[in-house]
């Protein structure tokens, strides 16, 4: 069993039977799919290689579910020799929209926003990596991990949290190490923002104004004031829809809806996906931001987390859009730069892929998503790799 | 032999001074790429024959960035700018994506450099400019080889001079120029796939001049053929070219041997390790006094700065990267340089670091509008950025190239257009173009203007153009006309821009127009009948009015502003390159300066470029506009930089030895364009690294002597490459090759009628002709019996730029002298020179812009001879009090010498004279058909003739 972590280490079982420890006092939210999405008895997949999916901030698994079980059905329905290839785990951290709600009061909001930074996802990326390596007697695992999931995780390889051991292929979506952001995310790199909204105990930053939380019905004055700024800017949305507006404002674009419109037409469906941003989370994203590369909270060594070593050798796919404009490409360029430069052929396994007119989420809402060439084909691929080549 | 694929030597093992770097080569241009390649490759061979050899760890620095196919970036604009369905902009990112495009940009591919009088265009990646170059590999001519400056050997004793180096010359240079052209397998274009921009330069092959060698396809570093199993000999993937003109912004498909799928390829795999986004700073001797150098860079990807050590650097920045790396390291260590943890002392350098810096004659011009009538539509963007070459035989030899433009960027092309040059850099072809885009939008205001504009009561600005009219004197109707003719088409080049432009935006903005002009009915209460009669007229203009975000207008006017109208396939790239004569590069600020001399050279050489260029778009039926920042500004760009750490014979005449080793370090070598002598006229990129391969070569033989047959290590290994007679003789060594066609597009000239008269006399003695007491006196004294003279001359000058730009103004004068009474004169038919005497003003800085020296008119010496007439006369010129410029410009100092007799005085040029007939038959613009380039050439002459009269006038003296 993995070892507990945080104050609270008491066992929970799942509903789908898996034993797991909280963290700070919650406890993570789990999914395996094979007997939802494919109708198979919950252990019909025990000798398949597991693949744990890890969502962005503010959203849920139901990231990796958009259009009919979405990336999700595609892995479980890779066939290797006429069996099932992979077993799917989605793992709900703490950010989550299902455990965190619009704001804190969600259907399983139990979390402490205030206090929580991304060295704290890092706990939950471990856990996850446990569960699912326990689910199939310590086999390694595929993680695929997307936006603050794939920085949490890549964190997580660089302080030792997941020995690259115990991982079988990576595939880190639009961010990793390092923290780039375009001129219409530039939000994101203001200096104080989040340290004076956190002074003020605000707790997190729904991106409804008609949410039911436990504060106020909307944002800080401030925050509101620069809202209504930025409206009149060339950078607002254009399409209209308030969510759209407070998102772009949020983290920048966060999907380039050429190619979802369905969804993207449709409020509720966009509802159903993002959540609030906990203000303590933000303000760590921040820190990264204005310097550049990821750094542990507080840490007096601000290059304390650029070692690549933990990288070396390890099947590597990093993966992001030409539009991206939440995380600018070049945070995933520079990754992949960086492991390249350092490692030399320690790299060799490790891939990039800039998705041509994609921009953020929408790659994995996408409709082109699926079609050869796109984006889950690609993925899959990258996953069906051998460890060692 | 260290295997392919083994670990690299990881930092803090090797780069310290107990354990320091054997090699370190800084860039991956072509200099950079053969370094790297040849000395992994000795290193590798060394070790093949002794096991026991050292290691000798070599890391390559490189500032910018690995690319990798379908990895460049691409500028993409924002929706609502292109053509978009109204539900995919209302999605669309907002800011147009500049990134990984430029150096200044996050480190992006383009490095844009402004030195001053000389703009420099460079590549910042791994493999150098290979990612952005048009591919094309030449061997210049034998004549560049020829100069002293390429012939002259160490006179010092050398390391070098036991290895019997190869001369550089044609002969000596090409078993280096067969390895390149084997390691970058050159290919030509297939006959199949020449687009239609090739066959365009086919037609034009005649214009250069007749006989054989004039026209080339030109070897290129471009796969046309997929490779088996998709991966060339050194086992990098490539495919083959898909003709999509995006060689000079990185190629997506793979299709461009870039130095990173070949020479690079092999320095990597057999364990050079490689250090991208790392940008050098300084190389300086370790402070010690151990023979090791301290590197410093920044790391751009950690924001720190680092150092290593090592036993040998290789630098191979570039012409001008180089150069400033050295002109820093010669100041003393810094703080900002970095953690010291290795102490060093300044670079000693050559005086001449800096010096002999050449722009490879480097000129850009574009044909709109072509209309050629074998080819259908020029498609700019279609084949290798550059497929053909036209020679321009003669002395001052030069090329002629066509160049592609990626449809990515095709738009910024119609920066050439924009209206903020006011045309002056137009050149249309005798009887063609017709009513130009300003036209089209000064008619659409004028239009606009009738709406309101009663037809009995003129609009103020006319009635005031009318009074001036009435104000100024006939006799300047010549030259009001010249410019009024302009006007006009000027007033075509506003109305096509206008019209052409919201055509576009129109398209371009036709979602949102579509939903704002509903919104807008109820306004036109508002706005009235002005708004109906300008909305027919100015879409744009109401749009602006109306608009609820004027900041997305805003973006369309500058664009209006900037790209004027959109660029088709009837369009038409030109290049042009040739050998050119040296400035010297400065280190001010911290940052690079270049001072060009006043050199009648590269006057001459642009000049002759433009017109061959204005022959070639007459050919094709279009018009030339040439590059803005040369025809207005006089500031050049290239991307073909050379030189500034040349190489000499001795220390006192350039920077590095003829082995490129720095005369002042043993062990720091310049191993990329930036040695060379003199600019090579050609695309430089083959010589660049056939110049490293011979220098490394004889580097390896000296310092790696068991190394032997070193470039045979790479997979498939294989001896000495095959000579290539084809390539070798691509371009004739032999040039010129025939003589040139002199352009048959004349430079703007000048020309003017003049005619003095006066009362002269024998004179009493010796005259100086500047004594005016002296020709005073002799006046008063021809009032009686004085014999009548009167000089009517014809002064023009051929090319008006050349005569601003000449130490001495030199014009041609053809007229006659007429002496003697009215009634029975005798008359001589003369011909001459009329010299414009001018001094230096001191103190006062040479204009940047016009390459104008500030100088003042100090005198008009005319020398005129015929049968048996000799005339020389004197205009002084200075300031003495009172108002005395008039008379000093019509007062000629005269001395006659015809048959035995000898007359001197004053000859004058009298008011209703200049009025009437010299001012009437000024004409700028000499066998010209351009009217604005007349136009403003008159500005030009004016500028430059008032301006050094102003001189004269003030105290600047």
């Amino acid at each position: 069993m993995p070892t507990p972590t945080g104050p609270d280490s008491s066992n929970q079982v799942t509903r789908d039977g898996i034993t797991s420890q909280r963290c700070d006092g919650e406890l993570p939210f789990w999914e395996v799919w094979s007997h939802r999405l494919a109708n198979e008895a919950p252990d019909a997949r025990a000798g398949a290689e597991p693949v744990l999916l890890i969502h962005a901030a503010t959203l849920a698994r139901d990231m990796f579910l958009v259009r009919n079980g979405g990336f999700v059905k595609a892995l479980l329905d890779v066939k290797r020799e006429g069996r099932p290839q992979f077993d799917v785990l989605t793992l709900d951290w703490r950010s989550s929209k299902r455990l965190f709600g619009d704001y804190g009061e969600g259907a399983k909001g139990r979390a402490k926003p205030d206090q929580y930074r991304l060295d704290d996802v890092v706990h939950d990326v471990r856990n996850g990596l446990d569960v699912a390596a326990a689910r199939h007697g310590g086999a390694r695992v595929h993680v695929v991990a997307h936006c603050i999931g794939a920085a949490a995780t890549s964190q997580a390889i660089v302080t030792g949290a997941v020995p690259p051991s115990r991982l079988a292929n990576v595939v880190l979506s639009t961010i990793a190490l390092f923290y780039r952001v375009g001129l219409d995310g530039v939000l994101k790199t203001a200096e104080n923002v989040m340290a004076a909204f956190e002074a003020q105990g605000v707790a997190a930053l729904s991106p409804y104004a008609d949410f039911d939380g436990p504060a106020s019905q909307d944002w800080p004055v401030a925050f509101k004031d620069m809202y209504n700024m930025w409206l009149e800017t060339i950078f607002q949305h254009g399409c209209g829809i308030d969510l759209c507006n407070r998102l772009w404002f949020m983290y920048g674009g966060d999907y380039r809806a050429d190619d979802m419109q369905d969804i993207h037409g449709s409020p509720e469906l966009l509802r159903q996906q993002f959540g609030a941003m906990p203000v303590g989370l933000y303000r760590h994203v921040i820190d990264n931001c204005r310097r550049g590369w990821a750094g542990a909270w507080d840490s007096t060594d601000p290059r304390q987390l650029l070692n690549p070593e933990p990288f070396r050798g390890l099947p590597l796919t990093l993966i992001t859009g030409t539009e991206n404009q939440v995380w600018h490409r070049d945070s995933i360029d520079r990754m992949h730069e960086w492991l390249h430069r350092e490692l030399g052929s320690g790299a060799r396994n490790i891939r990039k892929r800039v998705f041509e007119d994609y921009g953020h989420v929408d790659l994995w809402w996408s409709r082109r998503a699926h079609e050869p060439g796109q984006v889950f084909p690609y993925l899959i691929d990258a996953l069906k790799r051998p460890p060692d080549v | 032999m260290t295997a392919a694929g083994d670990v690299a030597p990881g930092r803090g093992r090797v780069g310290t001074v107990a354990e320091p770097y054997f090699a370190v080569v800084v860039g991956t241009g072509f200099g950079g790429a053969v370094t790297a390649c040849r000395l992994a490759q000795a290193r590798a061979a060394e070790r093949q024959a002794d096991p026991n050899a050292p290691e000798r760890p070599i890391v390559v620095l490189e500032r910018g960035r690995r690319y990798h196919p379908g990895d460049f970036g691409r500028l993409k604009l924002p929706d609502y700018l292109v053509e978009k369905d109204a539900a995919a902009s209302k999605t669309s990112k907002r800011l147009p994506e500049t990134a990984r495009l430029f150096w200044g940009n996050d480190q992006g591919l383009w490095d844009l450099r402004n030195l001053g009088e000389l703009r420099l265009a460079q590549a910042a990646g791994y493999g150098g400019g290979s990612l952005i170059y048009a591919n094309v590999h030449l061997r210049p001519p034998s004549s560049v080889f020829d100069q002293t400056t390429w012939k002259r050997a160490c006179d010092q004793d050398c390391a070098c001079a036991g290895l019997d180096p190869a001369p550089y010359d044609r002969d000596g240079l090409r078993p280096f120029y067969d390895r390149v052209a084997a390691m970058l397998e050159l290919a030509r274009l297939p006959a199949h796939d020449r687009p239609p921009k090739a066959r365009a330069m086919q037609e034009l092959a005649g214009i250069a001049g007749p006989g054989p060698g004039r026209f080339l396809f030109p070897p290129l570093a471009v796969r046309f053929e997929t490779p088996p199993n998709g991966k060339n000999r050194f086992n990098r993937e490539q495919s083959a070219c898909t003709s999509c003109g995006e060689c000079t912004i990185g190629c997506q498909v793979g299709a461009k041997n870039t130095l990173d799928l070949n020479y690079l390829a092999v320095a990597e795999d057999l364990g050079a390790e490689v250090r991208t986004l790392s940008e050098v700073q300084t190389i300086r001797p370790v402070a010690d006094g151990q023979p090791l150098l301290r590197v410093t860079y920044i790391d751009h990807l950690t924001d720190r700065v680092e150092q290593l050590i090592a036993e040998h650097v290789f630098l191979c920045a570039g012409a001008a990267g180089s150069t400033a790396v050295l002109k820093r390291s010669e100041d003393p260590e810094k703080d900002e340089d970095g953690p010291a943890e290795v102490r060093s002392t300044p670079l000693p350098v050559p005086a001449e670091l800096g010096a002999r810096f050449f722009a490879n004659g480097d000129n850009i011009g574009a044909v709109f509008g072509a209309t050629l009538p074998d080819v259908e539509a020029l498609s700019p963007s279609r084949g290798p950025t550059i497929t053909a070459t036209i020679v321009h035989g003669g002395p001052d030899w030069f090329l002629l190239q066509d160049g592609g433009i990626p449809p990515s960027v095709i738009h910024g092309l119609g920066a050439l257009r924009s209206p903020l040059w006011g045309a002056r850099n137009r050149f249309a072809a005798p009887g063609g173009g017709g009513a130009g885009i300003l036209a089209h939008a000064l008619a659409a205001v004028h239009s606009a203007q009738g709406y309101w504009r009663s037809d009995v009561t003129p609009s103020p600005t006319t009635a005031v153009g009318r009074a001036l009219r009435q104000l100024i004197p006939a006799a300047l109707n010549r030259i009001v006309g010249d410019l009024a003719s302009a006007a006009q088409l000027a007033q075509g080049e506003i109305h096509a821009i206008v019209d052409g432009t919201l055509t576009g935006v129109d398209a371009e903005l036709g979602w949102f127009l579509r939903w704002l002009r509903p919104k807008l009915v109820p306004n036109e209460k508002v706005y009235g009948p002005a708004y109906q009669a300008t909305a027919a007229h100015h879409p744009l203009t109401t749009d602006l009015l109306a608009a609820r975000r004027p900041l997305d207008y805003a973006f369309a006017l500058l664009r209006f502003l900037l790209l004027g109208a959109p660029v088709g396939d009837d369009t038409m790239v030109l290049l042009c390159m040739g050998p050119d004569h040296a400035g010297r590069l400065h280190w001010r600020d911290q940052r690079l300066r270049i001072e060009w001399k006043l050199d009648p050279h590269n006057l001459d050489l642009y000049d002759t470029q433009e017109r061959l260029m204005r022959d070639a778009a007459a050919k094709l039926g279009g018009e030339l506009r040439s590059n803005p920042d040369w025809t207005l500004g006089r500031k050049p760009v290239t991307v073909h930089a050379q030189g500034g750490c040349g190489m000499a014979g001795n220390r006192k005449d350039g920077v590095t030895t003829p082995c490129a080793r720095l005369w002042t370090h043993p062990r720091l070598y310049v191993m990329d364009g930036a040695v060379f002598p003199s600019s090579v006229g050609v695309n430089p990129s083959s010589t660049i690294a056939a110049v490293a391969e011979r220098n490394i070569d004889l580097f390896i033989r000296r310092t790696l002597p068991r190394a032997e047959k070193y470039w045979t290590v790479f997979p498939g290994g294989r001896a000495e490459p095959q000579p290539r007679e084809d390539f070798d003789d691509s371009l004739p060594r032999e040039l010129p090759v025939a003589a040139a066609n002199v352009p048959r597009a004349q430079p703007v000239g000048l020309s003017w009628h003049e005619e003095m008269g006066g009362q002269l006399v024998p004179p009493t003695s010796a005259s100086n002709a500047v004594d005016r007491g002296h020709f005073r006196a002799l006046e008063r004294r021809a009032k009686v019996g004085g014999v009548a003279v009167v000089l009517t001359l014809d002064v023009s000058a051929g090319n008006l730029e050349q005569l601003m730009k000449q130490e001495t103004p030199l014009m041609t004068v053809k007229g006659t002298v007429r002496i003697g009474p009215d009634e029975a004169p005798e008359t001589f038919d003369v011909a001459g020179d009329l010299v414009l005497n001018m001094a230096d003003v001191p103190g006062e800085q040479r204009s940047s812009r016009t390459w104008l020296r500030p100088r003042r008119l100090t005198g008009m010496t005319y020398r005129v001879r015929g049968d048996g007439i000799q005339l020389d006369g004197h205009k002084v010129i200075e300031d003495d009090p009172g108002i005395d410029f008039w008379n000093d410009l019509s007062t000629l100092h005269t001395r006659v010498v015809y048959g035995q007799q000898e007359l001197a005085g004053i000859l004058r040029v009298h008011l209703p004279d200049f009025m009437d007939r010299q001012l009437r038959q000024m004409q700028v613009g000499t066998d010209l058909d351009d009217d604005f380039a007349k136009a403003w050439g008159f500005v030009r002459f004016a500028q430059f003739f008032f301006g050094s009269m102003t001189r004269a006038y003030s105290d600047w003296t």
